[in-house]
């Protein structure tokens, strides 16, 4: 295996030159393309003439698994198919070119839009928990409250990488509410369902729609 | 390069550790070997598996002379190509 070193040189493609270049092996923090986090002081190939990273050897690799794991948070649920349907409607409201692979960016707004909401002591977070209580069936009691089809249903994986700072804000919302993290993905689905379907509240509608502009 | 020569360069430089990732001043997410979600054995496993009738290849449209090669096998997909000593990789992903 070679095993590069800093200022070691090489070749390599450069697409902002159009060629073939020049390279020598640094270190540098190299962002993720998603935007998620960046992985710090990794060895990369710049380019000899402008100075872009164009090449990351195969020994970075275990750094760079170190940083994305620290800068994603994977929430994995299964919830039942009713759920991503109201989800997606929601989205689909915003955006008929919303997707399934938009989720995340969806959820992820709505969930800083609560974490706002709560700080400005405008959130129904706490009532969440109680208003699951008082329904029918406590094993099913979202399930009551929302109307969802009584019948057995086909549960589907909802997989979400969130950045550290949407995961806390998701953490400190569940704890407030006092729900199970399934239980409380399901209540924020249909409250999302509401605030932007059923009784739409301007601001979110807003932002949604600026951010879906740009993103989607 | 021909499949086969593809194939052999691509399966001893993931063997041998002889390779890269190919980046445009980011880390590609995409590239699931690059982000350490597939490991090279795990590579090498797919396009162990592979014949001609899963590969294409086509010129690199910066480089003349640099065949970029494309791997698709069971939902996988394997874009490579070849600046010796080492294997480039542009993404592999499913």
């Amino acid at each position: 295996m070679k095993f590069y070193q800093e200022g070691d040189k090489s070749r390599a493609i450069c697409s902002h030159c159009e060629g073939l270049v020049q390279t020598t092996f640094t270190r540098r923090n190299v962002p993720f393309d998603d935007g998620l986090g960046e992985a710090k002081g990794v060895l990369v190939s710049v380019c000899d003439v402008c100075d872009q990273v164009v090449g990351i050897p195969a020994q970075s690799t275990p750094a760079i698994k170190a940083a994305r794991e620290a800068a994603v948070v994977s929430i994995e649920t299964r919830l039942p198919a009713s759920y991503l349907d109201r989800l997606d409607q929601a989205m689909h409201v915003i955006t008929t070119a919303a997707a399934t692979k938009h989720r995340k960016m969806f959820l992820s707004l709505y969930i800083d839009f609560l974490a706002r909401e709560q700080r400005a002591g405008e959130g129904t977070i706490f009532t969440w928990r109680q208003a699951a209580c008082t329904a029918v069936d406590e094993k099913t009691h979202l399930d009551h409250l929302f109307n969802v089809c009584p019948h057995k249903e086909e549960s589907k994986r909802l997989s979400l990488k969130l950045n550290a700072h949407i995961a806390s804000e998701l953490d400190d919302l569940q704890t407030q509410s006092q729900l199970s993290r399934t239980d409380f993905i399901k209540h924020m689905i249909c409250q999302m369902q509401n605030d932007v379907v059923t009784s739409p509240k301007e601001k979110l509608v807003q932002e949604l729609t600026l951010f879906a502009r740009a993103a989607v | 390069m021909g499949f086969k020569a593809a194939k052999s360069a691509l399966i001893k430089a993931l063997k041998n550790g002889d390779f890269q990732h190919e980046a445009r001043g980011s880390i590609t997410v995409k590239n699931l070997l690059a982000t350490g979600q597939v490991t090279p054995q795990e590579v090498i496993s797919i396009v162990a598996r592979c014949d001609g009738s899963h590969h294409s290849c086509s010129e690199h449209h910066q480089v003349k002379g640099v065949d970029v090669h494309l791997i698709k096998y069971s939902g996988w997909y394997v874009k490579f190509y070849v600046i010796a000593p080492d294997v480039w990789f542009i993404s592999v992903h499913q």
